[in-house]
């Protein structure tokens, strides 16, 4: 079964966490050019800044997830990766303003 | 790819915290300083770009040499700053502390007792408590002043001192009732 971001239904908290690792690894890798600008301004590289920017993201939506499957289904696991895709473009702007205007 | 990913949920109620991290040299610090007082002042322009519980103004920024510190009063909302800890520049490390204290621990025994000696001959809370000192402090520096020697320990971390008391893990230690104890 197709899920709207193009990957498979996940079953468990485990599959969860995986599919949005990839769908924020792929995301960050679509905005390369605008990743380019904020790493310019740190010490760290562009691969060790999307392991960073995605452990991030992960833990602000990973209490959320728990709650994503049964008995405690507050949310669809479609609602755990809108929110992390939120988060994340949340967290670039916000690293835009910080490192790519310096 | 399988992740895990050890989480601590803020809490319910605030605390002190106090972040220290350390860099390759002084250069790297002051650069991570200017980058923690420049993210304060866009959390007050856009306050919508962070998840915090606090307030920009009541956090405090300060370096010294390789160490940068960050304080603030918060139920455990600290992911921006860890984020930008480890982002300006590759910490060597980054320590988390609660009620961050920095104390100095002193124990008196009669000139010329070794530790090992003093712990045969206190009774049993007192040479738990030295063997946790011990343990979390390393061995004391020894002070010798007259008829008496004095063992001291510097002790910087989570807070393990209040009202009298040393908290060591699960053991309570009242320091007040002993005349031979002391904290600064």
């Amino acid at each position: 079964m197709e899920a709207s971001h193009g990957t498979v239904k996940c079953e468990s908290f485990e599959d969860l966490i995986s599919e949005v690792v990839d769908l924020l690894y792929k995301k960050l890798e679509a905005d390369e050019e605008r990743l380019r600008r904020i790493v310019a301004n740190l010490e760290v590289d562009a691969e060790t800044y999307k392991q960073l920017m995605v452990k991030e993201v992960v833990n602000g939506i990973y209490i959320d997830a728990q709650f994503a499957f049964p008995p405690h289904t507050l949310y669809t696991p479609e609602q755990i990766k809108e929110k992390a895709l939120k988060l994340l473009a949340k967290k670039v702007e916000r690293d835009e303003r910080l490192y790519a205007s310096t | 790819m399988r992740w895990r990913v050890i989480k601590f949920r803020p809490s319910s109620h605030s605390e002190d915290y106090t972040l220290i991290a350390t860099y390759k040299d002084e250069e790297t610090a002051k650069k991570v300083r200017d980058a923690l007082f420049k993210m304060l002042e866009d959390m007050k322009k856009n306050p919508e770009g962070y998840d915090t519980d606090w307030d920009p103004d009541e956090a405090g920024v300060s370096h010294y040499g390789d160490h940068v510190t960050f304080e603030v009063y918060t139920a455990g909302y600290l992911d921006d700053v860890e984020a930008l800890l480890e982002k300006v520049a590759k910490p060597q490390s980054v320590e988390c502390y609660q009620n961050y204290q920095e104390i100095t621990i002193y124990v008196q025994v009669p000139k010329g007792l070794s530790l090992d000696a003093a712990m045969l001959v206190m009774d049993k809370d007192e040479a738990e408590a030295i063997k946790w000192l011990r343990k979390y402090c390393g061995e004391p520096e020894v002070v010798d002043d007259g008829e008496s020697r004095t063992f001291k320990w510097d002790y910087a971390g989570d807070e393990i001192y209040s009202d009298g008391t040393l908290y060591l893990g699960s053991f309570e230690f009242p320091v007040d009732e002993r005349r031979n104890w002391s904290v600064e």
